[in-house]
């Protein structure tokens, strides 16, 4: 293990990928990553294989109408919207054919070098509508994490070396941008923070329009990109994906443990 | 980051401030919060230090209000010591950051005592959260059996046995429960779940009685040809509401504990074999697998839920009564940003208290660096004396009675330093009343656990009342243990540590 880790920090750093994607299917996750030593936000895409980091600012995630479902009478759901009202919810748990975006301080750097835990806070929100991220557990009872309506910054804890899903939502149509930010303490004392926007799309339309959309945060300055080695790859098998180049970054394998995967068939 | 830079300008404070000490006596006039980080200090200051502390002997610092005098005080010390991270009341820290000298350290021990080698650990915001994480996986690429990536896994629970019944769910995103394995209406074809190759989900995992249960988990394999390959079988057994150092796995033979941590029940494509693949416990080791026949999985009574008054659970029983539950998420396990500011449980950590304090005292009085140095060097062979009498003693008690049940969550260092377990508490902080729920939970423990003894802290008289009236009642011992002050018996950090160890023998480890 002590091997792959060496070759894992090897063969980093990684190439940005150049080409914007949109991922509307499959396993993704935010978080902190050292790319070129330097602690950065992105998104690790597991669509592709081995998985792929991306920068923020290459990347959109779409909630398809697949994605949208009716506001529950339930009163514990009623930060969500009116009863009946029609929103995107991205759910904490896989359904086939939604995004499943979680969050995970796991890159094998990250979690060796930080102390206890990686805030997360959400700096701001701009979009048609209001964005929550929420955890459900046993009994349904929603627990908030984010909530664009409330003031800024918000922050919630990541503990090192976890993995997170939650229920994203979004109760208009358009694009989303998250202005996000990832802040730890390191083991030698030292203390790295990163801000990035991360996109998001709610709707069946061009999600790519969301790249298009100025960035609020002067902040996300992109990494500066190294000859990448270009991969050829096939067409994704679900189709989902709008980009059908990019740039394979051969690490991150190492840390696909606790990724996890669509469950098809439930209990009758 | 407020935490980060407070700590920060500790140091600075340190390296910055070599004013020397000013008192009528001569000494170094040293205010701390409590007796016990007073005697810390007063070990390694000796006869060039006055160490006193704000809050009074037997007095409970979570709670403690200061008074005047206590500003005035603060305002004459020349070195002020604080543990922080919410030991002391908000009133108190304010109290001493308002009035401390402007050129005396004022110094916050928990967290600046890190960067001397101090252990910490997060604070635990809700214990039922602080239990194994436990999911369904499939491993492997299955490919000498024809699997491809449409191909899929069928996991089916095929036997239970044990006192109650188990039910292991998935609550979708707007609370709706949806059922994987369900023995309450007996296990048929209906108790499976398919799984792609390399996926893995989680699950809440519901028991309704206390006891042993052992269930069976059958793969096959499905490539999409119109029938099932058989892969293998595995038991594993469940320690629910008892000590899982009690039981005995399937295979007969040493027992594989799984209590925290993420866990996922496996079947694995390649092998056929079906067991337990857990996430590294350190970053960089391999990740273990276990056979099911070896595995005993720990359901502690801190995962006591009461079954809410919803008609999507009344599947698990009736509303009201208690069951223990895996949860399917344990994000909130921790408060944000918050250290369990008991540090001093572990004699290592108060080593690191001592290392810090004695910087600290050389900063603001050079002239005694060869004194403080001397006894500190002193006082730390001494506390390593101390860390093995405590390391030895408890070794002696049998792992299932190393159970702790206490007034309040005091002991999380202790318990991590010395191999216990923290097996309830009746509040969180002394400054809370406990609930009928958590009453009720800490009854269950206890009788779940048949533990011999609880333990009360001399300071917390009030606090102990609920706790001795639980023990009463289910006729356990009572004994005390030192949390977060001395009494009259206990004068000193090694006095109080001694007690403590012998105590935890003495309740803990005779016969039950």
């Amino acid at each position: 293990m002590k091997l792959l880790a060496a070759l894992l920090l090897a063969v980093a750093p990684l190439a940005p990928t150049a080409e914007p994607v949109v991922i509307s299917n499959g396993h993704v996750d935010l978080g902190p990553k050292f790319v070129d030593g330097r602690w950065t936000v992105q998104l690790r895409d597991d669509t592709t294989d081995p998985a792929t980091w991306r920068d923020l600012d290459t990347v959109v995630l779409q909630a398809t109408s697949k994605a949208k479902i009716a506001v529950p009478a339930d009163p514990a759901y009623q930060f969500l919207g009116k009863p009946g009202q029609s929103i995107w919810v991205i759910p904490q748990v896989q359904q086939d054919g939604i995004v499943w975006p979680g969050w995970n301080t796991q890159d094998t750097e990250v979690a060796t070098k930080v102390d206890r835990e990686v805030t997360w806070s959400l700096e701001g929100v701009r979009g048609p509508g209001t964005f929550t991220l929420f955890l459900n557990s046993d009994f349904g009872k929603p627990q908030p994490v984010f909530d664009s309506r409330k003031p800024f910054p918000q922050q919630t804890g990541v503990d090192v070396n976890t993995h997170v899903h939650g229920n994203w939502t979004f109760d208009a149509q358009g694009t989303y941008l998250l202005d996000v930010a990832m802040t730890a303490k390191l083991t030698d004392g030292s203390s790295v923070t990163d801000r990035r926007t991360l996109h998001v799309y709610a709707g069946d339309g061009d999600a790519r329009t969301a790249l298009a959309t100025p960035t609020p945060t002067p902040t996300a300055t992109p990494v500066p990109a190294t000859a990448p080695a270009a991969a050829d790859t096939d067409s994704d098998a679900e189709g989902q994906r709008i980009e059908l180049w990019w740039f394979i970054a051969g690490a991150g394998v190492l840390v696909l443990a606790t990724t996890g995967f669509v469950v098809l068939r439930r209990r009758a | 980051m407020r935490r980060a830079i407070a700590a920060a300008l500790t140091l600075t404070l340190l390296t910055g401030c070599t004013s020397t000490a000013a008192s009528s006596d001569g000494k170094l006039n040293v205010v701390t919060t409590t007796e016990i980080l007073a005697d810390l200090v007063q070990q390694v200051g000796g006869e060039r230090v006055t160490a006193t502390s704000l809050v009074p002997p037997g007095g409970d610092p979570h709670s403690y209000e200061p008074t005047p005098a206590d500003a005035k005080r603060v305002a004459k010390a020349d070195v002020t010591f604080t543990n922080h991270l919410l030991l002391e009341p908000q009133s108190l820290i304010k109290t001493i950051d308002a009035n401390a000298a402007k050129d005396a350290p004022n110094v916050s021990l928990a967290e600046a005592a890190e960067s001397y080698g101090a252990h910490v650990i997060p604070l635990v915001e809700n214990i039922g959260l602080d239990v194994l994480w436990l999911g369904l996986r499939v491993r492997g690429t299955g490919k000498q059996r024809g699997a491809t990536r449409t191909s899929s896994v069928q996991l089916a629970a095929t036997k239970l046995d044990g006192p109650g019944q188990l039910v292991a769910y998935l609550t979708e995103s707007l609370g709706q429960p949806d059922r994987y394995f369900d023995s309450t209406d007996g296990l048929d074809k209906s108790d499976s779940t398919t799984l792609p190759p390399a996926a893995h989900t989680h699950l809440n995992w519901a028991f309704t009685k206390p006891g042993v249960y052992h269930l069976t988990l059958t793969g096959s394999l499905d490539n999409n040809d119109g029938k099932l390959q058989p892969l293998g079988e595995g038991t594993f057994t469940f320690a629910v509401g008892v000590d899982p150092h009690s039981v005995k796995p399937v295979s007969g033979g040493k027992a594989t504990v799984l209590g925290e941590g993420h866990t996922d029940l496996t079947v694995d494509l390649d092998s056929g074999q079906v067991n337990a693949f857990s996430d590294a416990k350190k970053v960089g080791a391999a990740q273990s697998q276990v056979p099911a026949a070896d595995v005993v999985i720990d359901v502690p009574n801190k995962a006591l839920v009461a079954i809410p008054d919803d008609p999507r659970f009344s599947f698990l029983g009736k509303a009201g009564s208690q069951i223990h539950q895996l949860p399917q998420a344990v994000l909130g396990k921790h408060v944000h940003g918050e250290i369990d500011p008991h540090l001093w449980e572990d004699v290592a950590n108060a080593k690191a208290y001592v290392q810090l304090m004695r910087d600290t005292l050389i900063s603001q009085d050079p002239d005694g660096k060869q004194t403080y140095e001397a006894n500190t060097k002193t006082y730390l062979s001494k506390l390593d004396e101390l860390d093995e009498y405590v390391r030895t003693t408890l070794a002696t008690i049998p792992a299932d009675r190393r159970q702790l049940i206490t007034t309040h969550d005091a002991f999380g260092y202790l318990a991590s330093a010395y191999e216990m377990t923290v097996a309830g508490f009746v509040v969180p902080n002394p400054a809370q009343e406990p609930s009928v729920e958590q009453v009720r939970k800490l009854s269950d423990t206890i009788r779940n656990l048949r533990v011999p003894a609880v333990f009360t802290e001399p300071n917390l008289a009030q606090r102990a009342s609920v706790l001795i009236q639980v023990a009463r009642d289910q006729g356990v011992q009572v004994c005390s243990l030192y949390g977060d002050t001395f009494d009259d018996k206990a004068r000193t950090y090694v006095d109080m540590m001694r007690h403590n160890a012998d105590e935890l023998k003495r309740c803990l480890g005779d016969h039950r």
